[in-house]
């Protein structure tokens, strides 16, 4: 009588494509992970602690800077051939909206609403 | 460009990674101490650094640009902090003063003073001698502790005078070192709320109890001491340079508003400390960004009710530093305003400031982290900051802000700002290096400091208009839920009896049941309407003497 275990079973999609990650894939969803929890752990705390407004802005936050890279790592399969192909713009505006975030949220001064009497 | 997905991949974990390590300082920090460089100095705070040299002993009225720290606790005469009048003939409102407002408990700074064990112990080396002594602190309920060196000269770490401008009796000489301890102030009925409410109830049950664990540490610290056979004193904010010597001891740093900030706790905490001659390993003032973040940042400019916080930076007494307008903040805190909860304290400065916040959430953790570390990291949060939280009616700020500015307007057309400082002590004479003196004409006072200046002769706890207050016309009184005093008739002379000064020990159960096991606080924190608290028949009592605190029906809030 054949026993189950003799029977070789085919091997799920996703383990094998587990399996198959290269080790940069391993970093970058490593990397794409921990900024997807601090983010994400960010607006949760927006909401807990009732900054409604906070937490919205960090939802689109979140998806701004946690989107591109979770698009890298699952859609973004150029082809062999060297030539410039739609995902490519778009991997170049992915990068450029990351610039121009840090540019605003690490260049800008605190413009913020004024005191009671006016701004000093 | 075989692999240009390995590329794209590539570029995003090192995008990342760069700005990780720029926001987190990790790849430049790592084992770098947090230390001011010795060469330095602070630059922010006088009196310390290598200015060391430069430091005379001041007046507590040259002193004040420290809004927690070292405020004289006196009003003009009329106003709600006028004491030496109030206290006879409004005794609870002595009673909130002195118990809540100012000194923390009596019976809990019974500790500060006292003998001094004959016999001199044997002490372990100083390492675990100041181990211990930290230890000991934080058992006590202190959330950080450090020591500071008070140099060869610690006199000019005390002050010339007490908050009454009486010349203190104490000698410090050979104090060379303090202990300074601080005591979470919890954030979790900021901003402090205008009005009687059952918010303002639970607030100053907070501030009070800060007060308390205050002395609470610093009390038995110095019995401690005392008990090895070294000299000590305890501290509260009245006789010491609290915020400077908090900042020495490596505990924060100084913010534009004038208070000490910690990185974990904002400035959010109430300082004490201990000055010894205990031999101890002195602790030495860190950086962790107050000083950029303030730069930056100019939220509590904004809010402030009285403009009383600089934008720039200007010299003080030889040093490049903040320096709010005492006088404008303690007149909104003071005077400004009629109603007798928004007359003790204004906070909203410490209440925007970016440092105070949730201390349990590891998000706010990261952002401390990133804030201690690295300039691009306070940058960076400070911006976030903005961009999440600063929002006018933040936390109901709003409203507030238009009560208050109502209530200033009303304060400002009844006290013109220009008398102030005239009209604050009764004196305008000058000392021999010109400064103002301010001095009380205040006999009871004059006594005390005839009779030989501190501890029970002190005279802040004189018994005089105390114990047997002589009470003038009664004034019309209702309790926070609306409700007649007791005993209380119209236009009646006198007043019911008041314990003004409770008689319990330091106990730590007492303290709590004192604070929250007071049914005042339990309706309150029930958030039950006033008419349905005045059916309540309380049943949970705290005994050992404290039944003007607890009692609902007593008018005395001293809680």
């Amino acid at each position: 009588m054949e026993t189950v275990a003799n029977v070789s079973r085919p091997v799920p999609k996703w383990v094998s494509r587990l399996v198959d990650l290269r080790w940069y894939e391993w970093v970058g969803w490593l990397v794409e992970i921990c900024l997807a929890v601090t983010f994400v752990a960010v607006t949760i705390t927006q909401f807990v602690e009732d900054e409604l407004r906070a937490g919205w802005i960090m939802i689109v936050l979140t998806v701004l800077f946690c989107g591109p890279g979770a698009w890298l790592l699952v859609k973004y399969r150029p082809s062999a051939v060297g030539k410039f192909e739609n995902q490519d713009l778009a991997l170049a505006i992915m990068f450029a909206i990351w610039v121009v975030i840090f540019i605003y949220l690490i260049g800008f001064m605190p413009q913020h609403e004024q005191g009671p009497y006016g701004s000093p | 460009m075989k692999d240009k997905r390995m590329i794209a991949i590539v570029a995003f974990i090192v995008w990342w990674g760069v700005w990780g390590g720029l926001l987190t300082g990790t790849p430049f920090k790592l084992g770098e101490a947090k230390i001011y460089p010795s060469d330095q100095g602070l630059g922010t705070v006088p009196y310390v650094g290598n200015d060391i040299k430069n430091l005379q002993r001041l007046s507590i009225k040259d002193f004040c640009s420290f809004i927690y720290g070292n405020q004289p606790s006196r009003g003009p005469k009329g106003t709600t902090f006028d004491m030496a009048n109030k206290r006879k003939e409004i005794p609870h409102v002595a009673s909130i003063i002195h118990n809540t407002t100012r000194f923390g408990a009596p019976e809990m700074i019974e500790g500060f003073w006292g003998p001094v064990n004959p016999k001199k112990a044997e002490l372990p080396d100083k390492e675990t001698l100041t181990k211990f002594v930290k230890d000991f602190a934080k058992y006590f309920g202190a959330v950080d502790v450090g020591i500071a060196d008070l140099g060869p000269n610690p006199e000019v770490w005390f002050f010339e005078d007490d908050a009454f401008g009486y010349p203190l009796q104490i000698k410090p000489a050979e104090h060379r070192y303090a202990i300074v301890s601080i005591n979470e102030e919890k954030q979790a009925t900021h901003p402090y709320p205008t009005g009687w409410s059952a918010d303002s109830i639970v607030y100053y049950s907070k501030v009070s109890k800060n007060y308390w664990d205050d002395d609470f540490v610093a009390g038995h610290i110095a019995e401690m001491i005392r008990m090895l056979g070294y000299h000590s004193w305890g501290h509260n904010n009245a006789y010491v340079k609290s915020v400077p010597l908090a900042i020495m001891a490596g505990l924060g740093e100084y913010g534009r508003f004038g208070n000490l900030i910690t990185l974990k706790w904002g400035s959010n905490v109430r300082i004490n400390a201990v000055t010894t001659d205990l031999p101890l390993i002195p602790d030495e003032p860190i950086s962790i960004g107050v000083r950029d973040v303030c730069l930056k940042c100019t939220r509590c400019v904004d809010y402030c009710p009285m403009k009383a916080i600089p934008i720039e930076e200007m010299d003080f007494m030889g040093v490049h530093t903040w320096k709010n307008n005492f006088w404008r903040c303690r007149r909104a805190t003071a005077v400004g305003i009629p109603n007798l909860v928004d007359a003790s304290t204004c906070t909203l400065c410490r209440d925007v400031c970016p440092f105070v916040k949730d201390t349990t959430n590891p998000v706010h953790a990261l952002g401390r982290y990133m804030v201690s570390r690295s300039s691009i990291g306070r940058r960076f949060v400070l911006s976030l900051d903005y961009l999440l939280y600063s929002r006018w009616n933040r936390h109901g700020l709003q409203q507030i802000m238009t009560d208050r500015r109502a209530l200033l307007r009303q304060a400002n057309a009844q006290y013109p700002e220009s008398n102030w400082s005239n009209d604050w002590f009764t004196t305008g004479a000058t000392d021999v290096k010109g400064r103002r003196i301010y001095r009380e004409k205040n006999p009871f006072g004059l006594i005390a400091v005839a009779r030989g200046g501190i501890g029970p002769f002190h005279p802040f706890y004189t018994k005089e208009g105390l114990e047997d207050p002589t009470f003038g016309k009664w004034p019309g009184w209702q309790d926070p839920w609306g409700r007649k005093i007791p005993g209380y008739e119209e236009g009646k002379e006198g007043a019911p009896r008041l314990n003004l000064r409770p008689t319990v020990k330091m106990i730590g159960s007492t303290v709590l049941s004192g604070v929250a096991g007071s049914p005042m606080v339990e309706y309150a924190l029930k958030k039950m309407p006033p008419e349905e608290a005045m059916k309540q028949q309380p049943d949970t009592w705290c005994g050992a003497g404290f039944d003007t605190a607890c009692n609902p029906m007593s008018n005395s809030y001293a809680w």
